[in-house]
């Protein structure tokens, strides 16, 4: 009778075991199959956030290019910024403003433009390392004196400064020279074909000022602690400056700071987009 | 006489429980299993369905590369939407201004009966902001 017992309870035992297995193994088919649906919704979020940033990446950068008359150009060897100094920014940020508002209604994200509309700080970030700015190009379009200051690290090998006038002529010609390795060339060139050339080995850290005469207003190049400031108070002249660098692997990045939030689907981003 | 008939109908009841409930677990087993694989079919599905949003989207996104959203011409956005849709699915665009105003749409129209997967894109033609819808269905 006892081992009848005893058996009776190996009996029940195992049955209790096999319907705990099969009820954690349904339990994990349940588990599954509410994971499977989870990525399928956040692979859909995913699609549509990825197309959000590219038609963003791809429209501000056109407006930026089709608004403001720069030119912005990269090669193994050097980025070059190419703009007429009396182009403002303005209808740049009317039309981005544009752009901006249909993305808030389209996907029902809160998207706000941060921007200086006198101040625009072009950064130059290694794409490995966007983060850390290593070189920046601003442009101050305010009232009154144009000012363009490049501000580097001593990552600049030579900068070339090209300067277009309407001004039957011009001479190029350095007022102060601290030399050093970096080689600094100044070309001034005008409609009736003249040009003048000025290059010196100067030292980015330390005073050298440069400046053309012969304009019917003032230009001139002041370098000093690492950055090369550009004044001039006329605005009639197409500057062309060309950093020379290792740039194969460098982003240029657009100087307006766009905060996507989008708390229903906790997507949070603020970056700046990319125009090279 | 009595302990041989105590055995005898313990024994036969035993077996027919013991029978009961391996029936009992197969038959579990079996809805178990059936529903794991539908359950997995259904995921092929959710995979088959990303990829036709993601070719819808890739679509649009190249039309916008392409400029050619900004077209007013009927027949280029058809064409071009053509050449760049996948053989297996087929594809309806319209472009609508910011109050939803039609400014420019494909000829087909998406079935009724079958899966249709729907995304926008906002876009600007040239100064003016618009939305490009797009469904994508399979052929």
């Amino acid at each position: 009778m006892a081992k009848m017992r005893k058996k009776a309870i190996l009996f029940t035992l195992g049955m209790v075991f096999l319907a705990l297995s099969l009820l954690s193994l349904s339990f994990l088919i349940y588990r599954n199959s509410l994971s499977s649906r989870e990525i399928d919704y956040n692979a859909i979020a995913s699609i549509r956030m990825q197309n959000l940033f590219s038609a963003a990446d791809y429209h501000f950068t056109s407006l930026f290019y089709n608004n403001t008359g720069f030119k912005v150009t990269k090669n193994e060897t050097g980025i070059t910024f190419r703009h007429n100094l009396d182009d403002n920014f303005n209808a740049f940020f009317i039309n981005a403003n544009k752009y901006n508002n249909i993305v808030n209604k389209v996907y029902g994200v809160t998207s706000t433009m941060l921007f200086n509309s006198t101040e625009m700080f072009f950064n130059i970030t290694k794409s490995l390392k966007a983060t850390s700015s290593q070189i920046a190009y601003n442009v101050y379009s305010g009232t009154g004196n144009k000012t363009i200051v490049i501000y580097d690290e001593p990552s600049v090998s030579s900068y070339t400064i090209r300067v277009n006038s309407t001004d039957s002529n011009g001479t190029a010609g350095w007022g102060t020279v601290s030399p050093g390795n970096t080689n600094f060339v100044i070309i001034v060139e005008g409609q009736s074909g003249w040009r003048s050339t000025s290059q010196q080995q100067i030292s980015t850290s330390s005073f050298s000022f440069a400046g053309v005469s012969g304009f019917a207003n003032s230009f001139n190049i002041t370098i000093n602690g690492g950055n090369v400031t550009i004044r001039t108070d006329t605005g009639n002249l197409i500057l062309e400056a060309t950093l020379n660098f290792s740039a194969a692997s460098n982003e240029v990045l657009l100087p307006v700071k766009i905060d996507y939030n989008m708390s229903s689907s906790n997507v949070f981003r603020s970056y700046y987009p990319r125009i090279l | 006489m009595n302990r041989q008939s105590l055995t005898l109908s313990s024994g036969n009841k035993g077996a027919i429980f013991s029978i009961d409930v391996a029936i009992a677990f197969f038959i579990v087993a079996i809805v178990l299993f059936t529903s794991a694989y539908y359950a997995g079919r259904q995921n092929q599905d959710y995979l088959a369905n990303l990829q036709m949003y993601k070719a819808g989207y890739d679509v649009v996104t190249v039309l916008d590369y392409k400029n050619i959203l900004n077209t007013t011409d009927n027949i280029t956005l058809q064409s071009s939407m053509y050449n760049l849709t996948a053989v297996n699915y087929l594809m309806k665009i319209r472009i609508d201004d910011t109050n939803g105003a039609l400014i420019i749409m494909t000829n087909d129209t998406a079935p009724t009966e079958s899966l249709v997967l729907s995304g926008e894109r906002p876009i600007m033609r040239d100064t003016t902001q618009a939305i490009a819808r797009f469904w994508i269905w399979p052929r």
